[in-house]
C-alpha cells in the first residue's frame, strides 16, 4: 500500500508558472516549436 | 517542481528559449506521447528536438532553479548536436544526453559509458562536472546496475561541492546500495554513503522534497541495518521537518506536495493520526483530487478504523481515472478482503483487470500498469 503514496507529489491543477506551459497538448506544442525553431521542453509529471 | 521551481519568477527570462509543455502522465489523452517518449520516474524533464521529433535530453529527477538553468543550456546544446565525433567535455556530454534520452536499459547503459567519457574529457575543474556525475549515477540506476551506480556515487560524491547535485548523487547512490543483493558489500556500501546522506540533509539549498527523500533513504538504511531505534528517531525528525515545511508552504498546492511523505513518515513513526490534519485540509481544498482520500484510507487502516478507511477509499475511487485507478481498486479490494467481504473484493479486482484492459496502449503497456496488474492477480489468487 505504501506504493500508493508516491514520491514526487503534485496535485492535478493548472500550473502557476513563470513559464508559459502548454497543458497536455503535444501536437500544439510541437507545431509551435517547429514554427518558432525552438526545442521543446517537457515536464512529465503525475498527480500523486 | 510545479509549486516551487517552475513558479519561480527568476525563470521568466528563460521563457523564449523553448516551447514549454506539461504532460500529466495519468491522462488518457497523453498515452500516445508516453508511448513515444516513455519515462520511468516522475517527474521526468525532457528536451525534444522538434524537426526529427527526437528526445535529446532526459532528466529523471527534480531540479533547483540553478540546476534547471544548466539543464536548459545542456538541452539546447544536445538539440544542436549531431551523433558524430565529440571531443570536449560539453560535446561528449551532449552525446551522452542524447543517448540517455533514448528508451530502455541498454540506452541507459550506453549513456552511462558516455557520461564517464564526458567526465574524463572535461576533467575535475569542468563546470559541468557535478551535473555529469549526477547524470552518470542516475543512468546506472536506470540501467538496472545498482552495484555500478553505488560505486560511482561512492567514487565521485566526496569530491563534489556540497549542494543539490551532491545531495542527488548521494540519495541515488544510497537507493542503489539498498537495492544490491544482501551481503557484506551492500552493508559496506550503505555504511559508506550514510554519513554523506546525513551531510546532505543539512545543506541549505537542497529542495525540500529532495531533503525529504534523503530522510526516507536514511530510514531505509537504518531499517536495513536492523537498527529500529535509529530508524524511529529519524522518522520523528522527518515528520517534524515535513510538518514545518507544510506549515510555511506559500499556497495550498505547495502544502499538498508534502502529503505523501507526511503519511509515510507518520506511518513509519507509528503515529498515523499526525497525518490526518494535513489530509483533511487537502481534501477540503481540493475536493476533486483522489489523493487525499486515498491517503486517508491508508491512515485510517493503520488506526484500525476500517469503516472510515473503506469510505475514504470509495471517495478516492469516485475521483480517479487512468492507471492510478488500478491502485485504488487494489487498495479497496484489500480493505474489503481484510473486512471479510471476499465477494466484494473479488468484484473490485475484476473491475480493475477489466479497466486495465481498456486503457489506451501507452498506459496499458506502461511498467506501472503491468506491476499493478501483477499485484491484482496475486490478490485475486488469495480470494
Amino acid at each position: 500500500m505504501v506504493a500508493l503514496l508516491g514520491c514526487r507529489d503534485r496535485p492535478p491543477r493548472p500550473v502557476a508558472a513563470a513559464l508559459p506551459f502548454i497543458e497536455d497538448d503535444y501536437a500544439r506544442a510541437l507545431a509551435q516549436a517547429r514554427a518558432r525553431k525552438l526545442p521543446l521542453f517537457v515536464d512529465v509529471w503525475a498527480p500523486w | 517542481m510545479r509549486a516551487y521551481v517552475f513558479s519561480d519568477a527568476a525563470l521568466a527570462k528563460q521563457a523564449g528559449r523553448f516551447v514549454w509543455l506539461s504532460i500529466d502522465s495519468e491522462k488518457a489523452q497523453n498515452a500516445a506521447f508516453l508511448a513515444r517518449f516513455p519515462t520511468e520516474v516522475s517527474p521526468t524533464l525532457l528536451v525534444i528536438e522538434p524537426t526529427a521529433e527526437r528526445a535529446v535530453l532526459k532528466w529523471g529527477s527534480s531540479a533547483t532553479v540553478p540546476q534547471l538553468e544548466k539543464l536548459l543550456e545542456d538541452g539546447e546544446r544536445a538539440a544542436r548536436a549531431t551523433d558524430g565525433a565529440a571531443q570536449s567535455g560539453d560535446e561528449v556530454l551532449a552525446r551522452a544526453d542524447r543517448l540517455r534520452a533514448d528508451t530502455g536499459s541498454r540506452a541507459a547503459a550506453a549513456a552511462a559509458a558516455a557520461y564517464q567519457e564526458a567526465l574524463a574529457a572535461g576533467g575535475p575543474a569542468w563546470p559541468r562536472h557535478a551535473r555529469a556525475v549526477e547524470a552518470l549515477v542516475m543512468a546506472l540506476d536506470a540501467a538496472g546496475d545498482p552495484v555500478s551506480c553505488t560505486r560511482a556515487a561512492r567514487q565521485h560524491a566526496p569530491e563534489l561541492a556540497r549542494g543539490p547535485s551532491f545531495a542527488n548523487v548521494v540519495a541515488t547512490g544510497l537507493s542503489c546500495a539498498l537495492s544490491e543483493p544482501a551481503g557484506p558489500p551492500r552493508i559496506e556500501d550503505v555504511r559508506a554513503l550514510e554519513p554523506l546522506a546525513r551531510e546532505a540533509l543539512a545543506l541549505p539549498d537542497v529542495l525540500a522534497d529532495d531533503r525529504s527523500s534523503l530522510y526516507q533513504m536514511l530510514i531505509d538504511a537504518r531499517t536495513d541495518a536492523a537498527d529500529a531505534a535509529a530508524a524511529k528517531t529519524l522518522a520523528a525528525d522527518w515528520l517534524r521537518f515535513l510538518e514545518a515545511q507544510a506549515a510555511r508552504a506559500p499556497s495550498a498546492e505547495a502544502r499538498t506536495a508534502f502529503d505523501a511523505h507526511l503519511v509515510e513518515a507518520a506511518l513509519k513513526l507509528g503515529e498515523p493520526a499526525r497525518a490526518l490534519p494535513a489530509l483533511e485540509a487537502s481534501e477540503r481544498d481540493f475536493p476533486n483530487d483522489y489523493n487525499p482520500p486515498a491517503r486517508k484510507a491508508l491512515v485510517y487502516r493503520a488506526l484500525h478504523r476500517p469503516a472510515d478507511a473503506l469510505a475514504a477509499c470509495q471517495r478516492a475511487l469516485a475521483r480517479v481515472e487512468g492507471p492510478r485507478r488500478l491502485r485504488v481498486l487494489w487498495q479497496l479490494a484489500d480493505l474489503q478482503r481484510e473486512q471479510g467481504d471476499r465477494q466484494a473484493a473479488r468484484q473490485s479486482v475484476d473491475d480493475a483487470i477489466r479497466y486495465a484492459a481498456a486503457l489506451p496502449a501507452g498506459q496499458r503497456d506502461a511498467t506501472g500498469t503491468k506491476n499493478a496488474l501483477a499485484r491484482l492477480h496475486r490478490l485475486r489468487d488469495q480470494l
